[in-house]
């Protein structure tokens, strides 16, 4: 439906490093990944191996020591809303409504005010918090939190949604539900999504493809063949869950082994 | 943080996502999610702390100690602990309010009737140098906050300077714009201006990463960033930075007249002092604490819709 303005997303050789007083830390290197348009894709990966510096590459929070990061063919230079983010704490300002949280983002997409507010306002009908747009913050759940942060995300329209473990902090039932949400959204709008997980089964759950990160590079990547909605005890399903979750712990005992 | 990025007009109405969009995804267990969230936020308060949550209940429990200060005082005069000379009591001080205030004409004092010409004279000074501290104690703050050279550039002469009593300046402002008005609003000035500073530094500087992101990601530059995020979320902070320097104008106005000009609430307690007029001057040492109280309150009732969000998420919710 709104796949025209979906891009996909190009990591060539890229290099990363992080320093910490007097050691160095490799996040990323010669790390090359393609992104296709319109797909969602989950990075997947014990903590450490580079998935949310790559997410923050592509948001131009960071940028590259080694390689570039494209979107739609052109350099990430910095931050933009044409790739939206959801962070892991759910980062909405305070000081505003759920309605004006959402509407913040559309600031500079050259709308008038209450064209702002309208989409806002549809836009949290779409998560399911109408009665919620007047609220503060700190007067929702962290599950509607996160869901005001969605809403926020797909009301500027951008080319890419950056997730970076968005669901890490809810507890499981509500994790699914939101699951549940993303999908629906997806399916409705599917925009380029890179979500960020380190939950072998939420990645199976939502993505088309999984990317496996080990030391600072994409080692592995697998289709998700199955329609949806999944079910986590298909026996298809588990048992490519046990294929990633060996190939994870392989990479983990081999990185164990290097520095050793 | 970097230069403002342009999003471009990249919304095309036919592309919108939710032109008309249908129903909720599932709309059923959105409102199970929601009935087992609750109520959640506001209106929780600890059991039996109802009352104080009404106007007249937090005036009433403000008052109890204000009352027992006045009774323990009128008992002390009341026993002749102190030469009644020296010391009067509340009920006394009182009457010499009222004769500043011109409901009781008799004893004709160099002050009966004048005590709001008094309040307003003090008023001003305090007003004119409060807010030149606030505008440009925020925006110094502001700058220093987010501009670690602007920090390396200043922070060591504000240390330096902040520790100076600031009634030491009473000598340098005579000196620089003589006996006046200008002498008195740079010293209101002086008093407000560091902990404005100070508070705002660190209030900003303290303003979190990932909400500096959000900003970013939603296409904000330096400028809108502070605008948007950086002041919204330092606010509460710098609030309590322009209370004390609220507090503190009052000081320095009440303290400059006492020394340097002829009118005002200062000038009144000194005069007083030097007539031996003992109840005059406990009547305006309270006159001034009940101004600065007022003045106080209103900073608070102006500045709460944007401290609100802080406050209700404080120990106290």
């Amino acid at each position: 439906m709104t796949t025209g303005t979906s891009q996909d997303v190009t990591f060539d050789a890229v290099g990363k490093l992080f320093r910490q007083g007097m050691r160095e830390i490799h996040a990323l290197r010669g790390c090359s990944l393609h992104i296709r348009p319109g797909e969602f894709f989950s990075l997947l990966g014990p903590s450490g191996t580079g998935k949310t510096t790559l997410l923050n590459l592509v948001a131009g929070f960071d940028r590259p020591d080694q390689g570039t990061v494209t979107v739609g063919g052109s350099p990430v230079r910095r931050p933009g809303p044409d790739r939206a983010v959801v962070f892991q704490a759910p980062t909405l300002y305070p000081w505003m409504s759920a309605l004006d949280n959402v509407a913040a983002g559309l600031k500079h997409a050259g709308l008038s005010r209450s064209e702002r507010r309208d989409r806002a306002r549809a836009q949290l009908a779409e998560v399911g918090l109408t009665d919620a747009a007047a609220r503060r913050p700190y007067q929702l759940s962290g599950g509607m939190q996160q869901r005001v942060g969605i809403a926020r995300a797909l009301a500027m329209r951008p080319s890419v949604l950056l997730m970076d473990e968005p669901f890490a902090a809810l507890d499981a039932y509500v994790r699914q539900e939101v699951q549940r949400l993303v999908v629906a959204l997806w399916q409705r709008h599917p925009v380029t999504t890179i979500f960020v997980t380190h939950s072998i089964e939420e990645a199976l759950l939502l993505s088309t493809r999984v990317g496996i990160m080990s030391s600072g590079r994409v080692s592995d990547i697998y289709d998700v063949p199955f329609g949806y909605p999944r079910d986590v005890t298909d026996a298809e399903f588990n048992d490519l869950r046990r294929e990633i979750m060996g190939r994870i712990e392989a990479g983990v005992h081999s990185e164990r082994e290097a520095s050793r | 943080m970097t230069d403002l990025s342009s999003p471009g007009g990249r919304t095309d109405p036919a592309s919108v996502m939710l032109a008309g969009s249908g129903p909720l995804p599932d709309p059923a267990s959105v409102d199970a999610v929601q009935a087992a969230m609750g109520e959640t936020g506001s209106g929780r308060r600890p059991l039996g702390m109802k009352k104080l949550g009404t106007r007249t209940g937090r005036i009433g429990l403000g008052l109890i100690v204000p009352v027992l200060v006045l009774a323990g005082w009128q008992l002390v005069v009341a026993a002749n602990l102190f030469p009644s000379a020296l010391i009067p009591g509340p009920l006394t001080v009182l009457d010499t309010a009222e004769n500043w205030l011109g409901t009781r004409q008799s004893p004709s004092m160099f002050y009966t009737g004048h005590m709001f010409s008094d309040i307003g004279a003090t008023l001003v000074r305090v007003l004119v140098g409060f807010a030149l501290a606030s505008v440009i104690g925020v925006a110094l703050g502001t700058a220093i906050g987010v501009s670690r050279l602007v920090d390396g550039l200043l922070s060591p002469l504000l240390r330096i300077l902040g520790p100076i009593p600031p009634i030491t300046w009473i000598p340098v402002a005579i000196v620089l714009f003589g006996i006046g008005q200008q002498a008195n609003f740079a010293l209101t000035f002086v008093g407000a201006v560091f902990p404005v500073i100070a508070a705002t530094a660190v209030a900003v500087s303290g303003v979190g990463r990932d909400l500096l992101r959000a900003g970013r990601m939603m296409g904000d530059g330096r400028a809108g960033l502070i605008g948007h995020v950086v002041l919204p979320s330092a606010f509460p902070g710098i609030v309590g930075g322009l209370r004390i320097g609220l507090g503190l104008s009052w000081m320095m106005a009440v303290t400059s007249e006492m020394l340097a000009v002829h009118n005002g609430l200062g000038y009144t307690l000194w005069n007083a002092y030097n007539y031996l007029d003992y109840p005059a001057v406990f009547a305006a040492m309270i006159v001034t604490g009940i101004c600065g109280l007022l003045t106080d309150a209103l900073l608070l009732a102006a500045t709460r819709p944007a401290t609100r969000w802080h406050a209700e998420t404080g120990v106290r919710s």
